[in-house]
This record gives structure tokens, sequence and C-alpha cells, in this order.
């Protein structure tokens, strides 16, 4: 037996005892290393290599963000505002979750923190309104994962620090999957409603209400045009837009809506230094583990395993498919990210998938384990707040499972969808 | 007196990381003004930041580990007898604390070669030993906060929810 299958087998034994994430990748390379003259003193050298990985540093901003808008009652003007549009139609609460989410995930990049931001407001309402439990945590959960996919997003950043690919390039691609995403996610919100006989909020507005909710709500619209708009426009970068974002929204919390008071504050920011050590460090340890990655060439024994079943990239890209859903029943966004990313970059060059297709390819793949137990963050969330249990919740939310799926077959099938934008725009 | 200080102990990571992440907030949001109005950056605010950014992280995973919620994979205790679980997890986490050994040992002896041959940093000359020293102290105090969480269940005859740990987020 080579010394490389047993620094695996021992990384899956102690993940199984239970060992976290980051010390489990920590230990199978500190092992790896010792079998080598390799100077162990690399660990703190590689430790340190965070702060080169600075686009990160949107990663707690973001949440930092979201936290802010989810208390500070930019989430509430969003529900009014998707309301408006949306709630009268059959099943409406569960549209207007979905399109409230679309809207959040334009201003923060975190599948959970959208669901707790949404959940919050949206799942107490949708009950009663004599919706069912299990619907309403199922299509809160499945409306946050469109945080990773519509720009800004998280994992986006974390996939850019490590593939070398513009962080802008990936906003923009991340466009129209989101769009379509939302869409299709509406439509199986939809008839999921007009199955179980749901009904809208029966509200009509006029003219004039509608441009009262309108103006009354004029801070929360005005969000996504900074932020993005920001971003496109070249005036600031991804990751100073996330600090923008902190700023609009306290600003907006302590000025205008007047609900964020010291204690909100220091709420928030305790939720984000607990986010980022737990998000984090996986992350940076993941470059320690991939010294070991590279020392035993597993990339290139990929790409060779890969090439010798098929030269067709949709074929390999399906294979990948399936082996990552299987892995995100287990494994958390940004740490797939960080551990996959490094090994299949150098096929997908030798397949001529780009990498940018790819991203918004894994990005999609992440929003499907959000939602698949056992390890599915947005279920987690769900559960809290409707105190369903795993399973209740993972079967409501199957359906959209299935929609997420047919929407990576699309996006695998056809790679115009997610680089058409990008690339009118001219990023390569 | 007294009580206020142990609350500071208590929450040393939390009132750290906030303290930083303002501070990279406030740096990096007036590097944005102050390119749009004067038209230059300011390269020293980024380089503070990124050491910011470091010594977030780090205090961050201590705050994370004084409260269990590393994430682990836990779904396959669902085989076994739920009295087995915090055995599990107690074993898996004297791995932790060997890891952290691990990366206090080597970073003390990285900080004393840096003693050697010192490394500045490119704009503001700092002397980047002070930064890599963040390793190791961030990884001891996470230890401590592993050790004194044990204590704390301990004591209150709470050692059961350890069979919790990394389930939430």
């Amino acid at each position: 037996m080579s010394l490389d299958l047993g620094i695996w087998l021992l990384l899956f034994l102690s993940l199984f005892l239970g060992v976290p994430i980051f010390v489990s990748l920590g230990m199978a390379t500190f092992i790896a290393l010792t079998a080598t003259n390799i100077p162990l003193s690399i660990i703190p050298l590689d430790l340190f290599k965070v702060s080169e990985m600075f686009p990160l540093i949107a990663v707690p901003a973001f949440i930092l963000a979201g936290a802010l808008m989810e208390r500070g009652g930019i989430a509430q003007q969003i529900v009014d505002v998707c309301s408006l549009f949306v709630g009268r139609i059959r099943g409406g609460l569960g549209l207007v979750t979905i399109l409230g989410c679309m809207f959040f995930a334009a201003m923060i990049g975190s599948g959970p923190s959208t669901v707790a931001a949404m959940g919050a407001l949206m799942i107490p309402s949708m009950i009663r309104r004599g919706y069912d439990k299990d619907y309403a945590a199922a299509v809160t959960a499945t409306g946050g994962t469109l945080g990773i996919l519509i720009p800004p997003s998280n994992p986006m950043i974390v996939y850019g620090v490590i593939a070398n690919v513009s962080i802008s390039g990936m906003f923009m691609a991340g466009f129209i999957p989101g769009a379509m995403v939302g869409t299709v996610l509406m439509v199986t919100a939809y008839l999921l409603a007009r199955r179980r006989g749901y009904k809208g909020d029966g509200k009509r507005y006029t003219v004039s209400e509608a441009m009262q909710v309108i103006r009354k709500s004029i801070w929360a619209l005005m969000a996504p045009i900074i932020i993005l708009g920001g971003i496109y426009t070249g005036i600031f970068t991804p990751i100073e837009a996330s600090m923008i974002a902190i700023l609009y929204s306290f600003f907006v919390g302590t000025v205008i809506t007047k609900k964020l008071k010291p204690l909100e504050l220091w709420e928030s920011l305790k939720l984000t230094s607990m986010t980022t050590g737990v998000v984090l460090v996986v992350v940076s340890v993941s470059m320690l583990f991939g010294r070991f990655i590279t020392m035993y060439q597993v990339p290139q024994r990929l790409t060779e395993v890969m090439l010798s079943i098929s030269t067709e990239p949709t074929v390999v890209l399906l294979l990948i498919f399936v082996f990552l859903f299987f892995l995100g029943m287990f494994m958390e966004t940004l740490a797939t990210i960080a551990i996959v990313t490094p090994i299949v970059l150098p096929l997908l060059g030798q397949l001529g998938i780009h990498p940018i297709h790819f991203g918004i390819f894994l990005i999609m793949t992440n929003e499907i384990a959000m939602l698949t137990p056992p390890l599915g963050v947005n279920l987690f969330v769900a559960m809290g707040i409707t105190k369903l249990s795993l399973e209740k919740v993972a079967l409501a939310a199957l359906p959209y499972v299935g929609a997420l799926i047919v929407c990576v077959l699309l996006v695998i099938q056809f790679p115009q969808i997610v680089l058409w934008l990008p690339q009118m725009l001219g990023i390569k | 007196m007294k009580e206020r200080l142990k609350w500071v102990i208590d929450n040393l990571e939390e009132i750290l990381c906030a303290f930083f992440l303002v501070a990279t907030v406030i740096l990096m949001s007036s590097q944005v003004f102050y390119r749009y109005f004067f038209g230059k950056s300011i390269a020293s605010a980024e380089e503070l930041a990124r050491i910011a950014f470091l010594v977030m992280v780090y205090l961050a995973t201590a705050h994370a580990a004084k409260h269990g919620r590393h994430v682990r994979v836990t779904a396959q205790f669902r085989l076994f007898p739920s009295a087995w679980r915090k055995y599990f997890i107690m074993f898996a986490d004297m791995i932790w604390l060997f890891f952290n050994g691990v990366v206090i040992w080597q970073g003390i002896l990285l900080y004393q070669s840096m003693n050697q041959f010192p490394l500045k940093s490119a704009v503001l000359d700092l002397n980047l030993k002070y930064a890599f020293a963040v390793i190791p102290i961030a990884f001891l105090l996470q230890s401590i906060r592993i050790l004194e969480r044990y204590y704390k269940l301990y004591r209150a005859g709470r050692l059961e929810q350890l069979a919790t740990d990394g389930e939430e987020f």
C-alpha cells in the first residue's frame, strides 16, 4: 500500500471520528510532511498565507452586512416590495420568499444568511396564513441557496482566489444563471402551492398604494444598485463593495429605520466573528492540504483517469457532478470549493472547459449541497426557525433539489448561459 | 470591576475580532473614497487590513472553538448509540489538541528563526515576526478555550452537550 493511500484513509477515518474538518485536513498534511524532508515550518508559513488571500476579507464583510440588513429593517422592506409584485398569485407567499431571497442575494453573498434573514420574516407569516410548516421551511431553505449564485457571492470570491479567476467576471457570470434558477424555483414553488391549495394574500394595491410601498422601501431597493452598480462600473472592487455594503446597511439601520441599537450591532459582530472562524479556517488549512495534493500529484492522476473515461467536457462535468452531489451531502460549501478547485483545475485546461463556466457549475452544485442531508446548512437554518425535524424539511425540499438538478444539467450542456454575459462585457 | 474583567476575558476573541473588523471596514472604505475623490490609493491601508484580517481569522477560530461550533462530519454518529457520541467527540478533540500543539510548536520555532532573518513588510516596513507570532498565540488561545469548555461543562455536569458539537451553524 502506498503512503498516500494510507493518508487518504487516515483523513477519512479522522473525519469519521468527528474531528473538525480543518483539523482533519491539517493532520493529514502533517503526517504526509513527516514522511518527506520538507521542514514542518511550512505549516505556520502556509497558515500565514491567509493574509495573501486578501479578497477573502469580503466573506466576513458580507456576513456582517447581511446581519445588519436583517436587523436594520432592510430585509423587511424587501419583503414589502416583493409582496407588491407576486403576493397575489396562488401560493404567493412562497413566491415572495424566493423573490425576496433573490433580492437579498443581490446584496450579500451567503446562503445560510439569506435563509436566516428571509426565514425570520417569511416563515412566521406563511404559517399565519395557513401554509404548512414544511412548505414554508423548504421554500425558504431553497430560496436561500440563491444567496451564493446571485452576485455578490462569498463562494465565488473563494473560487476566484483559489482558481485565480477574475472575481468581477464570476460576479457577472452568475447573473443569468441566478435569474434562471430563481425563475425555475418560483415555478416549482407555484406548482407545489397549487397542489396544496394555498392562496395568495388577496391584497390588491392601487397605484398610489404601490407607489407608497416603493417609496417607503427605497433604501432597500437602492442597496443592490449601489453594491452591484459600483462593482460593474469599476468605482470599487468586489472586495471594497463588501465594505460599502456594511456602511450602507449601517447607515440605513441607524439613521433611517433607527432599528440598529448597540445590542444589535454587538450581536451582528459576534455572529460575523463566529462564522468567520468556522468558515475561513477551513479555507486557510486547505492551502496547507493543497501541498499534500500537489506532492502526490493528485490532480495529474485524476486528470489521467478522467481522460481515460472520456474526453468529452459534458461527460466529464456530469461525472464530477455525480461526485460533488454525494460529497455535498457531507461537506460544507467553502470547504468543498477550497478542496475540489485545486484538484480539478488542471483537468479543465486539458478539456477546454472555461474556468468561469466551471466556477458557476461548482457554485450551483453547492446550492444543491445546502439542501441535501445529513449536512445541509440551509436546512439547518430553516429547521432552527420552524422547529421541524431534518427529515421533514429535507423531504419537503426534495422537489426543489430536482429543479436545481435540471438547472445544473442545463448549465453543463449550454456553457453560454454562463459565459455569454461576461464575454459580452469583454471578460475572457 | 471583577465582573467586568471576567466579561472581557470571556469575550476576548469577540471583542478583538469586532475591533479588527471595524478597523478594516474603516480602512478599506476610506480607501474607496480617497481613490474616488483624489484618484490615488493608499498602499499602507491595504497592508494594515491584510494583517488585521490574519489576526481576525485565527482569533475567530478560537471564538468558534470556545462554543464548540467548528464543522465536523457528524451524520455517521446516527449509526451508533447516542451515548457513544460524546466519547467520539472527546477522542476527536484530543487529536485536535495534538494538531494545535504542532502548530504552536512550529509557530514558535518560526518566530525564533525570524529573529535571525527579519522579514519586513513591503510598504510600512513593519517587522513581520509579530504578525507571524499571531498564529502560535491564537492556536494556544484556541487550545485553552477547548480545555476551558470541557472544564465548564464538566463542572456543570453537562458533558453530554459535547454530542451536539459541530451540528449547529
